[in-house]
């Protein structure tokens, strides 16, 4: 069975949605025999593969793989990869709503900023403040002339 | 740990340098007239420049050498010419050079920030900005003509108050840059932070002022406006319109027209009728909000921004010694190459530098973000004075329920009843009162015979504080109107002794009503939920200390009201939290500050016994059995033999045998005397006291009993409510939000930058995907992915 897919590099991490790569022209290759879609291997005989290539595009697929091996054969190359889910649903997966429970950008001002992080590591020495009221008592010295004295009578 | 950005972060560092002694002798030697203040002033310019110390000190565009470190230098010379040590100044200064190559960089209060102002809300915005300093922005010139400074920003025409710091409530349009110090808050233009309604949230962007790249920094020429040394006397405060070109860098024309620009005209004016220069705003020894521009039109924004700048103008100067400073640059670019010193982390040439701050100081520089630095403590903060969070209101508690108005019943509750009467007196007017219960008063004796006026003393309390009364009355005493034993006439029912003091009725009353603001510390971090997780210690005066709950204390005001009971000599404590119109109790306690001073009547039958068979002569073993019997206070003893008596009142201290007799005893020879310290109390633990029939005939028969109650010691404590807050502190790297996330809750695509994990992610719609692959992505979702 015919494919065609395109090889190239990606530097992004697995866990990058919308992977950044760097692709060439699209050739046609081989599906080695009982391979599956998640992990196919291509047949390549041109020279559209090099052994520095990491990722890999299908359009008869509909899938990106990274490129786990590259054997090289007298029929060719022989492309061992494994589907790159994220990249390859990426659309399906953008589109959708997700209950996000922690993420790279909240509002601190937002209810969200009132979340505890229980992942926060905390220092042993804690911060210590003190607030001195506006005011106090006006202690009124020995001596002073002013009232300080409750005379109760009968 | 307070964080002070600018100038302040490096107020630390200090800049030391040595006059030798050498040097003096040199410049002695090369002097025809001698060393003079200029000469070592200069000598200061030289070796400030030659450190690369850029930054003009206002001391130095000073003409008197009065004051600042010009003055010291000064001082220290005399004192070296008088055999003192050697000359050696300190000066401190602000702007250490980091990037060695930037020697156009003179003005150190800038930054390029990459961030959000104001993010997710309506004036977000997202760029590179350019921080400024403007409290400590001197000597800096924007020509705004050229650069379309207002451009994007607030035009005039939407401010239209005279006095920037009553405009922009309620400001809507686009937020493009904005300005503030911390005198007018003419920067918060958004409805969520009215600077009038919520003045603490103008704390994040005081004294910060913040261009992004879409404004056209203003081309800093000085050679076409301004002047540098605009806090020297007579210098020129705006445009000299290329005249200093042709003077090719000489020295500055002290004559030159003062100027200021008039935004409504757009056009350069004569700037007033300021005498000197400390009469300009924003002259370095002025504030800049107190004088300036009230007699002149509204001018707008760009006249704000003016008015913030206070002075400006740096350029070329060339000092007697040939040596040139200053050298402002003069585009943007060279600007972006300025970094700060303002402890606030910063990019340069694609690296970022995060400060190293030991103490609250910058003492260094670093891009490796893992190195220690107190910086780490202000996560999302990038500096004190700027966030990358907008100033909108913090957090409030999550109290959404009302708070009810508790009442507090206060002061005017209880008192005495009709029986009792209360006086508030001083110690003056207490011994007034003691002296007419003696009968010494110069009023003359007004006690009936066998009337004892303590007798009537139901309690006398002394307090730490003054008590307050209902106004001026007269010490008054009742009689059972029996007869008088020695005049045999009808006592009278109500004695006054004519004593002036204050009256009340003994009800409670307020005596302190102070307040306590608990700041939210932790929402410049960025982590306000960590305010609340920290524990406040109440302390009330007298009553002790309360834990309160951080929940209702944080962000708000705790009152501390204190209610006296005079009557028990107790006080009541509480300290309550408002809320719109409702209160919340956070504690109450007690305290009895007042101490019980012992004044009682004693055997008053006896003293009118001895009185009365004193009286008729009779002088013997009766007598001195009465006396044996009697308790006396030696407050009383002491004088009770000198001066006229109260019931018997024809004897005289030289009348009889008896005044030697009392004499006697207050030596001590016929049993002692309570001494004045043993006072009450003793006496009346002993109740056996050797008295003379004279001092028991001259006494209106009062004594003392009882011993003091409560405790002065009580006294020596702390008298004004504080509250101690303890909280927790965190360390987290740099990169935490974009490695880890930070917490929120949320329903939302993940089609916006950054990093997150979702919970239970619902991967259905992934319609061509395999089993293994839709289980693939839910594992991704729920470790978190990132969506560049």
């Amino acid at each position: 069975m015919s494919v065609s897919v395109q090889f190239g590099t990606t530097d992004d991490m697995p866990n990058v949605i919308n992977k950044a790569c760097t692709l060439g022209t699209a050739v046609t290759c081989e599906l080695k025999d009982g391979t599956s879609v998640e992990s196919p291997v291509f047949l390549v005989t041109s020279k559209a593969v090099s052994e520095t290539d990491t990722y890999a595009y299908c359009s008869d697929l509909g899938r990106y793989y990274y490129i786990n091996d590259i054997t090289l054969s007298p029929e060719g190359c022989y492309v061992s990869c494994t589907c790159d889910p994220l990249k390859s649903f990426a659309t399906q997966i953008l589109a959708k709503q997700y209950n996000v429970v922690r993420g790279e950008y909240r509002d601190i001002n937002s209810p969200s900023g009132m979340l505890v992080d229980q992942e926060l590591n905390r220092l042993s020495q804690m911060d210590v403040q003190t607030i001195a009221a506006s005011k106090g008592i006006d202690i009124v010295p020995a001596g002073n002339t002013s009232r300080r004295y409750v005379l109760i009578m009968c | 740990m307070p964080f002070t950005a600018g100038y302040k972060v490096n107020e630390g560092t200090q800049f030391e340098f040595t006059v030798s002694n050498e040097t003096i002798q040199e410049m002695v030697q090369a002097s025809d007239t001698g060393i003079t203040n200029s000469d070592l002033a200069e000598y200061c310019y030289t070796a400030l420049i030659d450190s690369r110390v850029y930054k003009i000190f206002p001391e130095m565009h000073t003409s008197s050498f009065d004051s600042g470190w010009e003055g010291t230098v000064a001082s220290e010379y005399y004192a070296h010419l008088a055999g003192g040590p050697q000359l050696t100044t300190v000066i401190p200064t602000f702007n250490k050079d980091l990037l060695n190559d930037t020697d156009q960089a003179y003005q150190r209060n800038f930054l390029i920030w990459e961030g959000t102002i104001y993010p997710n809300t309506e004036n977000a915005k997202t760029g590179t900005f350019l921080v400024m300093d403007i409290k400590n922005l001197h000597n800096f010139y924007v020509d705004f003509n050229n650069a379309g400074f207002g451009t994007d920003s607030v035009a005039s025409s939407d401010y239209s108050q005279t006095y920037p710091q009553y405009g922009w409530p309620g400001y809507t349009g686009p937020v493009y840059s904005y300005v503030s110090n911390s005198i007018s808050h003419p920067s918060i233009m958004t409805n969520n932070n009215d600077p009038q309604l919520n003045p603490d949230h103008n704390i994040f962007v005081m004294n910060v002022m913040v261009f992004n790249d879409q404004l056209a920094i203003a081309e800093l020429n000085p050679s076409t406006h301004g002047n540098a040394n605009i806090g020297s006397e007579g210098i020129a405060y705006a445009p000299f319109s290329d005249e200093w070109l042709n003077r090719g860098g000489g020295y500055l024309n002290w004559n030159d027209p003062q100027k200021h620009y008039q935004g409504v005209s757009g056009s350069w004016g004569a700037i007033g009728d300021y005498t000197n220069a400390y009469d300009y705003p924003g002259a370095p020894s002025n504030d800049i909000g107190a004088l300036g521009f009230s007699s002149y039109v509204p001018l707008g924004n760009d006249d704000m921004l003016l008015h913030l700048f206070g002075q400006w103008g740096q350029q070329n100067y060339a000092n007697s010694l040939g040596i040139e400073y200053g050298g402002l640059t003069t585009s943007k670019s060279t600007i972006l190459k300025w970094q700060s010193w303002c402890g606030l982390l910063f990019k340069y040439e694609d690296v970022f530098y995060k400060p190293i701050i030991q103490g609250g100081i910058v003492v260094g520089y670093t891009d490796d973000m893992d190195a220690e630095s107190e910086y780490d403590d202000m996560t999302n903060v990038t500096g004190n004075n700027i966030s990358p969070y907008p100033p909108t209101p913090p957090p409030s508690p999550e109290d959404d329920s009302d708070w009810d108005d508790i009442p507090i019943n206060g002061a005017g509750i209880g008192g005495g009843s009709a029986f009792c009467r209360f006086y508030y007196c001083t110690e003056a007017e207490l011994a007034n009162l003691r002296t007419w219960t003696m009968g010494l008063s110069s009023s003359g004796d007004t006690i009936p015979g066998g009337f004892d006026p303590k007798s009537n003393i139901i309690g006398l309390t002394v307090f730490p504080f003054t008590v307050s009364g209902n106004g001026p009355t007269t010490i008054k005493f009742t009689t059972n109107g029996g007869q008088d034993p020695v005049t045999q006439q009808p006592m009278p029912r109500v004695v006054d002794s004519g004593v002036a003091c204050e009256g009340g009725a003994g009800a409670t009353t307020r005596i302190l009503n102070a307040t306590i603001d608990v700041p939210t510390t932790m929402k410049t971090r960025g982590e306000p939920w960590l305010d609340y997780e920290s524990y406040i210690e109440l302390y009330i005066p007298m009553c002790g200390v309360y834990q309160v709950d951080p929940q209702v204390c944080i962000g708000r005001t705790i009152h501390v009201e204190i209610y006296l009971d005079p009557v028990s000599g107790t006080i009541m404590g509480i300290a309550w939290v408002p809320k719109d119109s409702g209160k919340c109790i956070i504690a109450q306690g007690s305290g009895t500050p007042g101490v019980q001073i012992p004044v009682a009547v004693g055997n008053y039958g006896l003293a009118q016994a001895a009185r009365v068979q004193n009286t008729l002569g009779v002088f013997g073993n009766t007598a001195s059995s009465a006396i044996s019997n009697t308790l006396v206070s030696n407050a009383f003893s002491n004088h009770a033999g000198e001066r006229g008596l109260n019931g018997v009142r024809k004897i005289t201290r030289n009348s009889s045998a008896s005044d030697r007799i009392a004499a006697f005893n207050r030596s001590g020879g016929a049993g002692g005397i309570a001494s004045s310290t043993v006072g009450f109390a003793g006496i009346m633990a002993s109740a056996q006291h050797w008295v003379s029939a004279r001092q028991i005939a001259n006494s209106p028969g009062t004594s003392a009993s009882g011993g003091f109650s409560g405790s002065m010691a009580e006294w020596c404590g702390v008298f004004t409510p504080y509250v101690k807050i303890v909280r927790p502190k965190f360390r987290k790297p740099s990169n935490y939000k974009h490695t880890c996330g930070e917490p929120e809750v949320t329903t939302r695509g993940l089609n916006s930058t950054g990093y997150a994990i979702c919970i239970n992610p619902d991967v259905s719609g992934l319609t061509n995907a395999t089993e293994a692959e839709r289980a693939a992505v839910y594992q991704f979702l729920s470790t978190g992915v990132y969506y560049k």
